[in-house]
């Protein structure tokens, strides 16, 4: 960062000398600040999980919502800035409608994630917006084939097969290597991203948060929901067990 | 005068991910006099302390109705205030005349904090400077929204902002989960009781300057003020001050004094 | 929509059509009957199209419409989409009967005051928190509640049976059968009309269409075999 104050992080439409968008890496900033988001896909679907941090005890439990629907068969998963990430969820849900109405069926998830890419895109290509300060997960079950897609503030998107953004994301990624992913159910996929959250938060410096966890599987009938309250209590038992374990 | 050269506008990411004209429009909501919210099972409260610029002029009106099932309280611009509630009631309008039904409060939350956020993303325009609580009933209960500058937005039992709304809202944390089952009267009294850890030091609540409303799922939206006002607020009058009234049973101690009035800024909130 | 003639070409009349449509409240809810023919002008072009659908996102709403068959998929596509969006917003609540009545009311009213109507006579049956809902629109955009509809020829044919037949509470297989009647004498005088119908409900389990079936019909009046012709040997 040597570049700060040099007049070349000022716009979203200059490059640096040695060819970087600043403005571009500042909004991926506030993404590795918020939390942490993880997505697993199985071959029966897909889970997603975000840990929130608990801003106040008197906010009305399930509120501020970090998952959100786009279609039936697809939701998505936010870091960053929640009220960025909103306009992105409408965007899709835009596209998502406007996709069944001229063709008949869900959109794919390539077509989504495409679709909403290209959103993000252009908000870094003009001097009068700014980038989105939020990266966003896809979950997408059309057509047969569950599938995970990431998105960042530069419009840059990739396929995955698990994956996670936010503040905690590296060690994220490394636990989700060691996952077998061709065995994996979506059911405990669901189990495993309550782990993942879980370990990267240490109860004793951090702040207490509260996690949202989403699946889209054959088990839900293709179609993307949170997951019931039971499962979500076995889950993070489970997790805060291993957590326990974990710093014995 | 800069703090810095990434807080001039809202569309330049400082280098740490941040945005300082959001946060500065925030702060605006600060400057603001307090305005509390609550809710039971029941009802849903709010709660708000006006000002006067001066002795001859009128006090701030903070509470606006926005439909028969909602109204908002508001701190910060009002006139910005006034730009957000006038979507509002055009939308709840719109929204009767094509579904006969009064609109669903955290959808309509929704629109404003969307709409809220349009502002922070584009040159050539600003962040609203105000926050929002927004106290509706609908086919889901009654429900209690704040609404931010940022476009965030956020559902609570019972929240304060505004001016030293901190003291507020310890106030009603020590006593949110009390809230579900209580009556109107007593949500009433909580809401003041809140709004009077608010007050900078020599100054209490009157039936001028305090202003509370309060709807729920079969009663429409009501304004509480001057004269309609005076009962509630003799009822909590502290112990020296007036004949004891009906205080609230573990009525918290006096606040400590509170930090002093924020000086004024360029632009002038709520008159 | 510009024409080589000029001016703006709109539906001026439907082109492949349903017939009337028949409800009733009833103790539990309210039940619907339509046939399942779409005529082509006086051609029973297609036999088994169906005209009603459980709709809205709880699923307890059921449409049932006649007119134009291509204005109403259109108006199912509207509906499916307004019920993913609140999908998607998962707020616990859903569109009611009433507040769909509502909306495809204006939705019929806007486009017939742009001389551009969808050509349907809709009927919107619903039951949620124990109450029953019923009320109909036309292609102008005039919308009603009652306890029993009919639409098309069945504003004629069928109301006065209902009339004469409906009461408060009626049980579900007394409703049944005032519907088959309706739809038995729809199916005699009616030229359009098909033998083939469904019967669809709405109560508290939610909304659901049945399966279709045959009117039964008795056509062996001695002046049927006989023909009323002066010939007298069975011909008209």
């Amino acid at each position: 960062m040597s570049s700060i104050g040099t007049g070349y992080d000022q716009s979203t439409t200059t490059f640096s000398p040695d060819g970087r968008v600043f403005q571009v890496e500042y909004a991926m900033k506030a993404v590795d600040n918020s939390s942490t988001a993880i997505g697993i896909r199985c071959k029966d679907g897909i889970a997603m999980a975000v840990d929130k941090p608990v801003i106040s005890k008197m906010l009305v439990e399930g509120s501020n919502r970090r998952i959100l629907n786009v279609d039936k068969h697809s939701g998505m998963c936010v870091s960053g800035l929640q009220a960025d990430a909103r306009q992105i969820v409408n965007h899709a849900r835009d596209e998502a409608a406007s996709y069944l109405d001229f063709n008949g069926g869900p959109i794919p998830g390539s077509v989504l994630c495409d679709r909403v890419a290209g959103l993000m895109h252009a908000y870094t290509l003009y001097w009068y917006v700014r980038p989105f300060g939020a990266s966003v997960l896809i979950a997408n079950y059309a057509e047969d084939s569950p599938e995970l897609y990431a998105v960042e503030p530069s419009g840059l998107s990739y396929r995955y097969l698990a994956t996670a953004i936010g503040k905690g994301k590296n060690a994220a990624k490394s636990a989700l290597e060691k996952l077998d992913l061709s065995t994996l159910s979506c059911r405990e996929a669901v189990m495993e991203c309550a782990k993942i959250l879980y370990m990267g938060h240490d109860p004793s410096k951090d702040k207490p948060i509260e996690l949202e966890l989403s699946w889209v599987c054959d088990e839900t009938n293709r179609m993307h929901q949170l997951v019931p309250p039971q499962l979500k209590i076995e889950a993070e038992e489970a997790a805060k067990a291993a957590r326990a374990a974990m710093d014995e | 005068m800069f703090r810095n050269q990434y807080d001039t506008d809202c569309i330049t990411w400082s280098p740490a991910g941040r945005i300082h004209q959001i946060e500065y429009a925030m702060e605006a909501v600060k400057q603001g006099s307090a305005a509390i919210g609550l809710r039971s099972n029941k009802f849903a409260v709010v709660a708000t302390l006006k000002r006067s610029s001066s002795e001859l002029s009128s006090y701030q009106k903070k509470i606006f109705v926005i439909d028969d099932n909602m109204g908002i309280a508001i701190a910060g611009l009002v006139a910005d205030a006034r730009v957000l509630a006038k979507y509002m009631r055009t939308e709840c309008i719109n929204h009767r005349y094509v579904y006969d039904e009064p609109m669903q409060v955290n959808r309509l939350v929704v629109q404003v904090a969307d709409k809220a956020q349009i502002g922070t993303q584009r040159a050539g325009s600003r962040p609203f400077g105000v926050g929002l609580l927004v106290a509706g009933a609908d086919s889901t209960g009654p429900h209690l929204f704040v609404t931010e500058p940022s476009g965030q937005y956020f559902e609570y039992v019972a929240m304060a902002i505004g001016a030293r709304s901190q003291a507020g809202r310890t106030y009603l944390e020590r006593h949110f989960e009390e809230f579900a089952e209580l009556s109107l009267d007593e949500l009433i009294q909580h809401a003041l009781l809140a709004l009077r850890e608010t007050l900078s030091s020599g100054s209490e609540l009157t039936s001028s300057n305090v202003a509370v409303g309060y709807v729920s799922v079969d009663k429409p939206f009501t304004i509480l003020e001057d004269d309609t006002i005076q009962g509630y607020i003799d009822l909590v009058k502290k112990p020296d001050e007036a004949p004891a009234g009906d205080l609230l049973s573990d009525a918290p101690a006096p606040a400590p004094d509170p930090a002093p009035d924020p000086a004024p800024e360029a632009m002038e909130t709520e008159g | 929509m510009a024409a080589r003639s000029g001016g703006a070409q709109r539906t001026v009349h439907p082109m492949v059509t349903g017939g009337s449509v028949c409800a009733i409240k009833y103790a539990d809810g309210v039940l619907v009957a339509a046939d399942t023919l779409a005529a082509y002008g006086s051609l029973a072009r297609f036999e088994s199209v169906p005209r009603m659908k459980a709709v809205g996102m709880a699923h307890d709403v059921l449409l049932a419409a006649g007119g134009d068959i291509s204005d109403y998929q259109q108006m199912l596509k509207f509906i499916e989409a307004a019920a993913v969006e609140e999908y998607a917003i998962n707020d616990g609540a859903s569109m009611s009967a009433s507040a769909m009545h509502h909306w495809l009311t204006r939705l019929m009213y806007n486009r017939r005051s742009k001389m551009d109507p969808l050509w349907n006579s809709i009927v919107v049956c619903g039951h949620r928190d124990g109450k029953a809902y019923l009320g109909t629109t036309d292609l102008y955009g005039t919308m009603y509640e009652d306890n029993f509809i009919a639409t098309g020829l069945g504003a004629h044919m069928a109301i006065p049976l209902m009339r004469k037949t409906w009461k408060e509470g009626m049980t579900e297989e007394e409703a049944r059968a005032l519907l088959v009647e309706c739809m038995r004498v729809l199916f005699y005088r009616d030229t359009r009309a098909s033998s083939m119908i469904t019967i669809g409900k709405a109560c508290a389990e939610g909304s659901s269409v049945g399966e279709p079936f045959q009117l039964d019909t008795y056509w062996e009046h001695e002046l049927f075999v006989k023909g009323g012709g002066h010939r007298g040997d069975g011909s008209w």
